[in-house]
């Protein structure tokens, strides 16, 4: 072996080290691999030389080449990686943005809080077995009125402003005549509650002319006065998802006997006496009783065979004690900056 | 009905605490409001007699009144009241007392007059809301008597809102017997001074034959002193309870109606020709009303009519031409029973709701009109003076209601209340409210007292055990939940799901009021003919709406006018429609938005909201339901959108709603000044879809071609997209437009669209001469329909 082969190996070597480690990017990096290694690369050119060695030195000198090769091989790849490091460094930091900016989101939309609210109730008795039933909200008087056990000038009609279409025609004043029209079509045992718009001519701060309500009914052959009580009691339970002090007074409703009307305590003062609770400590949120004779005669339904209870709820008055919401109107001004709270 | 404690206690001794009824009779079923105080007036307010009264030399509606309060001197005060009068007795606050409106009465300069004391009204002492004038006291009090006993003070209020059936509450004698059935206590009757007969003078009284007017007293009452004072007892008392001092007559009335229950008439006795026949009007009678109002009646009305004519509309009001006046010296009262029905017809007919109506429409006792004419008789002697004739009574005793015995069986009882109630018990309950109560093999029967009208069958004597026994006290049976029941149908997406997709696209959800302004309305024209209501609550409100947009463009309107810019709401309700007799309900969601396309964005140019988003999000809702691809849009002539930018919406040839921009008339209406985008679908023709049905997933490539044609403007993107569809084998699975270009390079009246083709097989991989012959068919199927061609690169 020539000590002017070793020595060009030497140089070589050593350029080659200095080269490649004075290499600022993956492309020179390349570069030098190609310019080395490649196919004209200056060790590919010594290794093509190995044959041309006189027979006692060419062990000698393919060693010394191969070594050359492997260790610029590995000075490459070490280089490579730590460029690509550094690379991928600058880039990340370049790419660098104001992550506190906002992102690109849709307009929001929400449901409005009577829907919210209907759709706990419907979630709560269809839980409990209750199918749900619609009605037409433009009534004729049979089943607005007649057929609930309110005949034409009894008092009762006086408790309901009704809107007139024609004289036998009414917006329904009340979602009980949808009783009336599912028992028509459906034999006991039954358990249906039946939500809607209802009407009533009147409007000042605490009545609009439109409103919401759920009727229930529940007929079988042995419904107790104590299975509408915990009906109702687990009802509110579920509803407020709080224990309430509830009670059941008698009241009057032309189509259910005994009627009554159930209190719960008050929400806002925790039945202490406010503004709200008119200082009872008692907030009234529906009406119910068991089903008259009379109601079960006008739908063919044996009074004997068969017992039922009905109730009655307002939407709107359950969303403003769940919702703490204080005013009526509000429901049907549908103001985004009211319907937004509801998100 | 407003009761007074100290008038109640008169009727009832019971032990409980005033303030624990509310509770006690709200759980009954009578529906009490917190108790209200009148407060006892402090001692240095006492009886005052004005002794002489003189103009203020400084001002013309004051004067100067000197006062006798019982002691050695009167006392001068200045005085503003209009009925200050030498002679009258009024009561007086001295100096240094307080008012129980809470003022402190100093000695004070008046327009230079020293004024040492004060003159009061019912209003300063907190007796009444507001008041005019003094308030004039019994002439017979002596100066300077305290006054508290005198004006029944203090006194306790309460307020109980009777339901229809209780009838029989609306009286002091009504709530006292539901006290004592409640309380234990004992009911009593004050007791009034008996009434001599001294005249003879009668009139004959018939009843009609239908019944109507089951029973009528009445007594002639002469020489009374005309103008009488009512009594401050008796005046304190029926100012409490709601009503108005009028005269002494009337008061009188109107205080044993208060006091019984039973309604009462006074007529003035010599206006009152000859014998009274109760009797139904003639036809196109006329009536004329002690309040001036002049009726015409039908046969139903039923009347009082002496020899001239109508004397009162019986039940309901009396007449003007027979009415008792300042100077009146003879009268004949009436006391009477009427049946419910009728009354109610006759009051509901003339739009009249009186005292007495709504006493008779819900049952009066109708053993009740005697003794209500002798205590009033005994009222008017006191007050009044005058002499009694006989009391005269007319009864037809068929017609009068029956009561019968009702059976309850145990059995019943147990079954509705959920709980077995002792036979001692039962029975108790019973004769606490006044009813007989017998055992019988099967339970009980009792026969209802003459003053309910409520309790005819067992369901009611049921409601009076529960009422009695206090439905808290009852027992409560927790739900047995049968899960399962009632499940919609799968194949029905719920318009609840729409509403979700509606608040995830950025609407908020309204509800609007289902009439709406004719106004507005007549811009929906071809939607329907609409339901006028017969008594709206305002001409703005008189209709019921053919379309939900009217409800919609209003919020938003209201928003706007609150600088509320980027506005999106929906609604999910119903629309009416009139039918030849009767009227249709439909459900439909609607839509409509305005302001930006996106949120406001720190990077992005903000676009408005144009018809392609509304299209866009009515598309999302048909894909609900899988409709998206069957639905077609077609131009439409609709007055409420904007021609040129609005659409019919068909599935099969069907129109389930319109999408579009609003048109600048119905805006101009609804008072927006923004562009307006909205649709409506009639959901019901949408929500019905197929269950999914899995089909096999190929594994073969999909080859992807683009096609780009030229076509005249005058034809639509559909009329390419229904060409493709048709052309296509089954082999094209999906296609979407993915470019439309009308500038350079495309000649003017034409324009450029580029559709996107996936193709692929189920059972091979599809070669580029398969593909290539399938989009050569498609391209000559446009061709040669639209006059399309291929545009050149």
């Amino acid at each position: 072996m020539t000590s002017n082969s070793t020595a060009e190996l030497d140089r070589l070597l050593s350029q080659a080290l200095a080269d490649i480690s004075a290499a600022k990017d993956s492309s020179a990096v390349e570069q030098l691999r190609v310019g080395l290694l490649g196919r004209q690369g200056a060790v590919t050119g010594q290794l093509k030389l190995i044959g041309a060695q006189p027979p006692e030195e060419r062990k000698t000198f393919g060693s010394a080449v191969n070594r050359v090769r492997d260790q610029l091989t590995e000075a490459l790849s070490e280089r490579a990686s730590a460029v690509l490091v550094a690379e991928r460094e600058a880039a990340i930091k370049a790419e660098q943005i104001d992550v506190t900016l906002p992102g690109r989101a849709g307009h929001s939309g929400s449901l409005h809080p009577v829907t919210k609210t209907l759709r706990r109730i419907e979630q709560i008795f269809t839980r409990a077995g209750f199918d749900i039933a619609h009605g037409p909200e433009i009534e004729d008087d049979f089943h607005n009125f007649e057929a609930l056990n309110i005949p034409k000038n009894h008092p009762a009609r006086a408790m309901h402003d009704t809107f007139y279409v024609s004289d036998e025609t009414v917006l329904r004043t009340h979602t009980s005549p949808v009783q009336i029209r599912y028992l028509e079509k459906h034999t006991p045992p039954v358990a249906v509650i039946a939500p809607g718009r209802v009407y009533r001519c009147d409007s000042d701060v605490t009545h609009t002319p439109m409103f919401h309500q759920v009727e229930g009914l529940v007929v079988d052959s042995d419904v107790s006065f104590a299975d509408l009580k915990g009906a109702l009691v687990f009802f509110l339970e579920e509803f407020f998802e709080q224990d309430l002090p509830v009670r059941f007074r008698p009241s009057f409703f032309p189509f259910t006997e005994p009627s009554a009307e159930v209190d719960m305590g008050c929400v806002f003062c925790a039945g202490e006496g406010c503004r709200i609770c008119g200082h009872t400590g008692w907030i009234e949120v529906l009406g119910c009783g068991m089903v008259h004779t009379e109601v079960f005669r006008q739908v063919g339904i044996d009074n004997e065979t068969y017992t039922g209870y009905a109730f009655g709820l307002g939407i709107e008055r359950l969303a403003m004690l769940r919702y703490g919401v204080d005013d009526l109107r509000l429901f049907f001004e549908n103001e985004v900056s009211f319907l937004r709270q509801f998100s | 009905m407003i009761i007074s404690e100290n008038w109640l206690r008169e009727w009832v001794q019971f032990d409980l605490d005033f303030n624990s009824l509310p509770a006690l009779l709200t759980a009954a079923g009578l529906e009490t409001g917190a108790v209200e105080h009148i407060k006892a007036l402090p001692r240095n307010i006492v009886s005052g007699h004005v002794v002489q009264v003189c103009l203020h030399p400084d001002a013309t509606d004051l004067t100067l009144c000197d006062v006798d309060i019982g002691e050695a001197k009167p006392v001068r005060v200045v005085c503003g009241a209009p009925n200050v009068a030498l002679g009258v007795v009024a009561p007086f606050a001295t100096v240094g007392s307080r008012l129980p409106v809470g003022e402190k009465i100093t000695e004070v300069l008046i327009r230079g007059e020293l004024s040492s004391g004060m003159l009061c009204s019912a209003a300063e002492l907190g007796l009444e809301e507001q008041s005019q004038g003094l308030l004039l006291l019994d002439p017979e009090l002596s100066p300077g008597a305290q006054l508290n006993d005198h004006l029944q003070l203090p006194d306790r209020l309460l307020e109980v809102e009777l339901t229809p059936n209780r009838g029989d509450c609306l009286s002091i004698l009504g709530v006292a017997r539901e006290v004592a059935a409640l309380t234990g206590g004992r009911l009593k009757e004050p007791k009034l001074p008996r009434v001599r007969t001294t005249e003879s003078e009668t009139r004959s009284i018939s009843l009609d034959e239908d019944g109507r007017c089951a029973r009528y007293v009445g007594r002639s009452i002469t020489g009374v002193r005309p103008g009488a004072r009512t009594p401050d007892r008796i005046r304190e008392r029926i100012t409490r309870a709601g009503l108005r001092s009028i005269d002494a007559l009337v008061d009188v009335s109107n205080y044993i109606m208060l006091e019984l229950g039973q309604p009462m008439h006074a007529f003035d006795g010599e206006r009152l020709k000859g014998n009274i026949q109760v009797r139904p009007a003639k036809s196109k009678e006329k009536i004329k009303l002690l309040d001036g109002e002049r009726l015409t009646l039908d046969a139903e009305s039923l009347l009082i009519t002496d020899q001239k004519g109508a004397v009162a509309l019986a039940g309901i009001k009396g007449g003007a031409s027979t009415m008792i006046h300042p100077k009146t010296r003879t009268i004949f009262i009436e006391a009477a029973f009427f049946d419910p029905d009728g009354v109610a017809r006759t009051a509901r007919k003339y739009g009249l709701n009186t005292d007495a109506s709504h006493r008779f429409e819900r049952g009066v006792d109708f053993t009740l009109p005697a003794k209500a004419i002798d205590r009033a008789s005994a009222l008017i002697i006191q007050i009044c003076g005058g002499r009694c004739g006989p009391q005269i009574e007319s009864s037809e005793k068929s017609f009068l209601p029956k009561r019968t015995w009702v059976p309850l069986r145990s059995a019943r009882l147990s079954r509705m209340l959920g709980e077995r109630i002792s036979k001692k018990k039962v029975l108790n309950i019973f004769n606490s409210l006044g009813m007989k109560c017998e055992s019988t093999q099967s339970g009980w029967r009792v026969k209802p007292p003459t003053y309910r009208f409520d309790v005819a069958a067992e369901h009611d004597l049921v409601e009076e055990v529960a009422r009695v026994v206090g439905y808290d006290r009852l027992p409560v049976n927790r739900p047995k939940v049968t899960a399962g029941y009632g499940l919609a149908p799968e194949r029905r997406v719920p318009i609840e799901r729409a509403k979700d997709l509606m608040v995830d696209l950025g609407y908020r959800e309204a509800i609007t009021y289902s009439f709406v302004s004719p106004d507005l309305q007549k811009h929906f024209n071809d939607y329907g003919s609409p339901i006028t209501l017969k008594n709206p609550i305002s001409v703005h409100m008189a209709q019921m709406r053919v379309s939900l947009l009217p409800g919609l463009l209003t919020a938003l309107a209201a928003n706007g006018r609150r600088q509320v810019k980027d506005v999106r709401l929906f609604e999910a309700g119903h629309i009416y429609q009139k039918r030849k007799k009767s009227s249709e309900e439909r459900q439909r969601l609607a839509g409509v938005l305005a302001g930006s396309a996106d949120q406001h964005n720190w990077g992005q140019k903000m676009r408005p909201v144009d018809f392609f988003d509304v299209k866009g999000h009515v598309e999302r809702l048909l894909r609900l339901a899988h409709r998206e691809f069957d639905a077609e849009f077609l131009p439409i002539e609709d007055e409420a959108y904007q021609a040129g930018q609005s659409a019919q919406i068909q599935l099969k040839g069907k129109e389930i709603g319109r999408v579009g921009r609003i048109s600048p008339g119905l805006l101009e209406e609804a008072e927006i000044v923004v562009p307006v985008f909205g649709f409506e679908l009639d959901w019901a023709e949408i929500e019905m879809t197929e269950p999914p049905s899995f089909r096999a997933i190929s594994r073969f490539p999909r080859v992807i071609r683009d096609i780009s044609i030229v076509l005249s403007e005058k034809f639509v993107a559909a009329d390419a997209v229904a060409i493709i569809k048709s052309a296509a084998s089954e082999l094209l699975v999906q296609f979407e437009l993915i470019d439309l270009y009308t500038d350079t390079g495309i000649e003017s009246g034409k324009k450029s669209l580029t559709f996107r083709l996936t193709l692929q097989s189920n059972s091979r991989s599809l070669t580029d001469e398969e593909a290539d012959h399938l989009i050569d068919a498609v391209l000559k199927r446009l061709g040669d329909q639209i006059g399309a061609v291929l545009r050149s690169r």
